[in-house]
């Protein structure tokens, strides 16, 4: 049997995407069921739609991004046709740890999707593979 | 990987458990561990008199050990008064107390405020209070304030602030009754804090590896320690506790004394994060909204667990909403655990039972966070109880459903079932398989299901009453609460597929409402439809209102209105209210599913309504994209639907706005009919109906058809008249059009009228009007502007001449000589002036007076009526017969001038006469000899003829 956990989240997600589309706002039942299965992720991206953090990056060549920015003012990026974020946390706890199924900026970029809460940006492919090659500025 | 990162996730982590209990304590370490260091400082320095200060004000900032402060401040207060008078307190000093301990700004405040609040004591230290708090502010009751604003927006939320008041009230008593005992009491007394302190430091170091999952909650511990308070104050091992003698509290303190360097090591972990948790949502955001609901839970789940606890097995299964579970199999998935269960029927009270009860359960898919499942230690055969509220999650293609938000379980022991208690309390390590979800798998939100399932997809079981402490489960239990709220689908296929052609009871589906028409009712259609033109109905009986609606996936359905609820009469009215407009039906059934073949007119008005103007929805694809092209195939199926008995609502959901999707009829002329439309395809126009002709019945049925002979200004203004265009074209209106009232009326009586078609069907050149065209007398509400000149006809209407083009069943203008009557059918009659009673009785031959025996009198003036047909010599047919049946008009203006003797007139004194008529060409033939034969039709458009 395949994991569980993600078809769970994928559910969710979905209804607090019809949620969103029928009455413009999430049930109190979806948003505790959120923070049930995402744990304190939710919250953090919760706040992060509510801040519209998310930028939806597209560029010509079709490659899509979503562009999330921290609470610290650090930008994350976070793909579109896999899970990776490129925060820490990722790294550690989903990466790592596997105690998460997301970090909170790719459930935010989710949650935005759902939300219609996503900013939209287009550059060229050029400009995206710079933000696709970015270093960190350490 | 900082630490304030861990403690950040632990932020929301509260589901704590009875059996966790020893968790919490773990958690309280953090602090106590700190305390406890600074305790330990004390503790040495007590011995050397307390010589520095720094110490003092260090464990002055413990709040959880206030009696401790007390006790230890009189040896203070032996120290020269030092506190009072020594000026040389460090500012310095005093900063490092508060932030040598690792806790949040919040929390420190917290500390402090406690602290303030054991001042009250009277003691000396209450200078020192005072130089504490003048170091971050001058004023005492404001600060208080502050703390309890600042703190309602934190993580710790309000059930902390009440029960930190509530402790606050607590030691406020505990410092009054203490400041008046006797110091050897109170030197008993001291030792009581201490009492949960020397057992959780030996836990907390003896399970250093733990330390990383629970230190991260340091945040909340001031929450649940609060939350503790109570319960250790109430039990009797309390009372146990204060006899403890003061050589247990002396190796407790030794014990404390191993603790610093772990607290060494975290403070300097978690520098910035103070500054984080202080961080508020965003006002009335969804964050927000979470947390506060957070809260909520967080304090229901600590009443749970206190109440569980002190009742501790309480098989409470046949309350409403409980789940009763066995655990077959048992995984772990990231930090969650996934069980998969039976659910049980009834409570099994003993083992053979139990295995009856197990049969033919139902199967459900139970999620556990880390918290719920260190407290429950499930395994396979257990079996659980999961008190409400929890959620139930259906999976739209796993057939088991999945409970979550399980934070109240209780695992469930027979009194027989020994063995599986004892299990609980040897904490046996169980093996758990991990399943490692995949990075690679994204989720899809663009969900194709049924919108009829998902009101039950995510479905609540309602809060038990937590505030009433002592029981956990009471009367006013509520059960499994369906939410009844219809859902808005946007799909007519997800609606019909999932709601099956039984009806939708729930769902709802948003369409555009493209026409409006009327169908033959299908129970009278064929048996006695009869459109009786001549008297015309106030209502059709026989005739349905029906709505070709669309929805935003492009697929049409036909929606057959219910006759007994909107009458064909209210069809303007109805226009006027749906069409173009975006509506929500509920409360369908279907009644079939037709094809193009089947439905060849309703696929042709369908046909006429494709491609659509905007992008459509695609099943399964994002409706972001805007890339969806419109070289989707035209429909191929479409549902006929009808309201169920009287739950069919058709609902318009915004009154004022057309929608993007409707199209509305675009009127053509004629000309651009004739010659451009396709065949079979749908057209609407708008013409002068110049003359109706009832097609001859050719079934005994009654249908009938009618023909209507129609011309526009584009016709008529037609300067170089090409032959083969007609300038009158003929239109049938099939019986199966149904026509409205109006239009019924206005056919006979005021002719030539404007007319409106909608939705007329081009076949074989020919126009027809089949079922779903709409004639109407009035401008259609909204249709298309073509820049079709709408005006009507000026001047004399021109028709085609008589020539050899000249077909059957058209209307024509004749120019020719009468060259002979046909005397078989040339009649003279009188009739009643009154009421036209054919029938007159000839009362005396002489005078010539008739008496009509309907109306029962004297005819004094008759009205003669006559008919007469003759053959004319037409130039533009010169070796055809043409026989014309002449109107009454035509015939008196022929005859006037002849000589009449006795209603006698002679035929010679017609012919030779020159006539130019309009006429319906009823048949031309070739064979034997060619001969057409006309009836004369009246005046033509607004002159006379003639």
């Amino acid at each position: 049997m395949d994991a569980v956990l993600p078809v769970v989240a994928e559910e969710l997600l979905k209804e607090v995407k019809k949620s969103y589309q029928e009455n413009s706002r999430i049930t109190d039942e979806l948003l505790l069921g959120l923070k049930f299965v995402f744990g304190p992720s939710a919250l953090h991206a919760l706040d992060l739609v509510d801040q519209l953090s998310v930028t939806h990056v597209t560029c010509p060549s079709g490659r899509t991004l979503f562009q999330v920015l921290g609470s610290s003012g650090k930008s994350y990026i976070c793909y579109s046709s896999c899970h990776y974020c490129s925060c820490p946390a990722f790294a550690f706890s989903v990466l790592r740890k596997n105690d998460s199924l997301l970090c909170k900026h790719i459930l935010a970029a989710y949650l935005s999707q759902a939300m219609r809460a996503c900013q939209e940006l287009t550059i060229s492919n050029q400009q995206m593979s710079q933000m696709l090659l970015a270093k960190d500025e350490k | 990987m900082s630490c304030h990162k861990r403690k950040r996730s632990g932020g929301g982590s509260c589901a704590l458990f009875p059996d966790e209990l020893h968790v919490r304590r773990k958690q309280a370490n953090s602090v106590t561990a700190e305390v406890a260091s600074s305790l330990s400082k004390t503790w040495l320095r007590c011995g050397e008199g307390f010589d520095s200060v720094t110490a003092l004000t260090s464990f002055g900032c413990s709040e959880k050990k206030p009696q401790a402060v007390k006790h230890l401040v009189p040896p203070l207060a032996s120290v020269a008064g030092l506190s009072a008078t020594d000026n040389s307190i460090e500012p310095a000093d005093i900063r490092w107390s508060s932030s040598g301990s690792d806790l949040s700004d919040a929390e420190g405040k917290a500390l402090y405020s406690g602290f303030q609040k054991q001042n009250r004591c009277g003691l000396k230290t209450d200078k020192l209070c005072n130089m504490l708090r003048e170091d971050r502010s001058s004023e005492d009751e404001p600060l208080l304030i502050d703390w309890d604003n600042e703190s309602d927006g934190e993580d710790t939320g309000d059930e902390c602030i009440l029960s930190e008041k509530a402790e606050s009230a607590l030691e406020i008593s505990d410092s009054d009754s203490c400041s008046s005992r006797t110091s050897s009491h109170q030197l008993e007394e001291v030792y009581q804090p201490h009492k949960a302190t020397p057992t959780d430091i030996s836990e907390y170091s003896s399970d250093n590896n733990r330390v990383d999952d629970e230190d991260c909650r340091d945040a909340e511990v001031v929450p649940q320690m609060c939350l503790q308070r109570p319960l250790l104050t109430d039990g009797e091992e309390q009372e146990q506790s204060r006899r403890r003698s003061a050589s247990d509290w002396l190796k407790s303190a030794e014990a404390l004394l191993q603790t610093p360097q772990k607290q060494a090591t975290k403070t300097s972990k978690t520098p910035e994060d103070s500054a984080k948790k202080r961080k508020k949502f965003l006002r009335g955001g969804l964050a927000e909204r979470l947390n506060r609901l957070q809260n909520r839970e967080r304090s229901s789940i600590g009443f749970w667990r206190h109440q569980c606890m002190s009742n501790y097995i309480t098989p409470s299964g046949d309350r409403p909403g409980v789940l009763k579970l066995k655990i077959v199999t048992l995984h772990e998935e990231c930090s969650m655990q996934v069980a998969v269960c039976q659910q049980l029927e009834s409570l099994p009270v003993d083992v053979s039972s139990r295995e009856a009860a197990s049969v033919g359960e139902t199967k459900l898919m139970v999620l556990f966070t880390k918290e719920t499942a260190t407290s429950l230690r499930g395994a396979p055969q257990d079996i659980i109880y999961i008190h409400p509220p929890w959620q139930k999650l259906v999976l739209h293609d796993e057939s088991i459903p999945v409970i979550m938000n399980t934070y109240f379980c209780q695992k469930i022991f027979s009194q027989e079932n020994t063995e599986m208690k004892d299990r609980t309390h040897c904490p046996k390590k169980l093996l758990i398989v991990r399943k490692i979800p995949s990075l690679a798998q994204i989720f899809n939100l663009n969900d194709t299901r049924e919108s009829s399932n998902q009101e039950s997809a995510v479905n609540q079981i309602d809060h038990i009453n937590m505030s009433i402490p002592g029981s956990i489960l009471t009367e006013d239990n509520q059960g499994q609460q369906q939410l009844s709220s219809q859902t808005v689908s946007d799909s007519l296929l997800e609606v019909v597929e999932t709601q099956g052609v039984a009806g939708w009871k729930e769902a709802c589906v948003r369409v555009v409402v493209q026409r409006i028409y009327f169908l033959p009712s299908q129970d009278t259609y064929g048996n006695h439809l009869q459109r009786n033109i001549s008297v015309p109905s106030a209502l059709l009986p026989n005739a349905r209102l029906c709505l070709l609606v669309q929805d935003a996936y492009g697929i049409f359905s036909e929606l057959q209105l219910q006759s007994a609820r909107y009458h064909a009469e209210d069809f303007e009215q109805c226009s006027r209210l749906w069409e173009g407009k975006v509506c929500c039906l509920s409360g369908m059934k279907i009644l079939r599913r037709t094809t193009r073949g089947r439905a060849p007119g309703l696929f042709s008005l369908i046909d006429s309504l494709w491609p659509p103007l905007v992008p459509l929805k695609v099943h399964g694809q994002s409706q972001d994209n805007e890339d969806v092209k419109m070289t989707l195939p035209p429909p191929s199926f479409c549902y006929i639907l009808a309201a169920h008995s009287d739950q069919g609502q058709v609902d318009v959901t915004e009154a004022s706005q057309l929608s993007d999707l409707y199209l509305p009829p675009v009127i053509h002329h004629l000309k651009e009919i004739l010659q451009v439309v396709d065949l079979s395809h749908r057209c609407s126009f708008c013409a002068t109906v110049l003359y109706k002709k009832q097609a001859k019945s050719t079934v005994p049925s009654g249908q009938q058809e009618l023909w209507l002979f129609v011309t526009d200004a584009g016709l008529q203004a037609d300067p170089e008249h090409s032959l083969e265009e007609l300038r009158v074209v003929p239109v049938c209106v099939t019986a199966s059009c149904i026509l409205e009232s109006s239009v019924i009326q206005a056919l006979p009586a005021s002719l030539p009228c404007i007319m409106y078609f909608r939705d007329a069907l081009k076949e074989n050149g020919r126009i027809i009007c089949v079922e779903r065209t709409i004639l109407s007398l009035q401008k259609p509400l909204l249709c298309g502007t073509a820049a079709v000149d709408l005006s009507e006809l000026t001047g004399p209407v021109k028709l085609d001449e008589l020539d050899s083009t000249t077909q059957a069943n058209t209307v024509c203008s004749v120019q020719g000589t009468v060259i002979g009557v046909d005397e078989s059918t040339a009649f003279s009659w009188p009739v009643c002036e009154r009421c036209g009673n054919q029938n007159l009785e000839l009362c005396n031959e002489r005078s010539g007076s008739f008496y009509c025996s309907s109306c029962s009198r004297a005819v004094v003036s008759p009205v003669l009526r006559m008919q007469l047909e003759v053959f004319l010599h037409c130039p533009s047919r010169p070796r055809c017969t043409v026989k014309v049946k002449l109107l009454e008009k035509t015939i008196s203006s022929l005859l006037r001038f002849c000589a009449c003797e006795d209603g006698n007139y002679e035929v010679k004194s017609v012919l030779g006469k020159k006539v130019e008529l309009h006429c319906y060409v009823h048949a031309v033939s070739s064979h034997p000899s060619s001969s057409i034969r006309m009836e004369e039709i009246g005046p033509l458009g607004a002159e006379n003829v003639n």
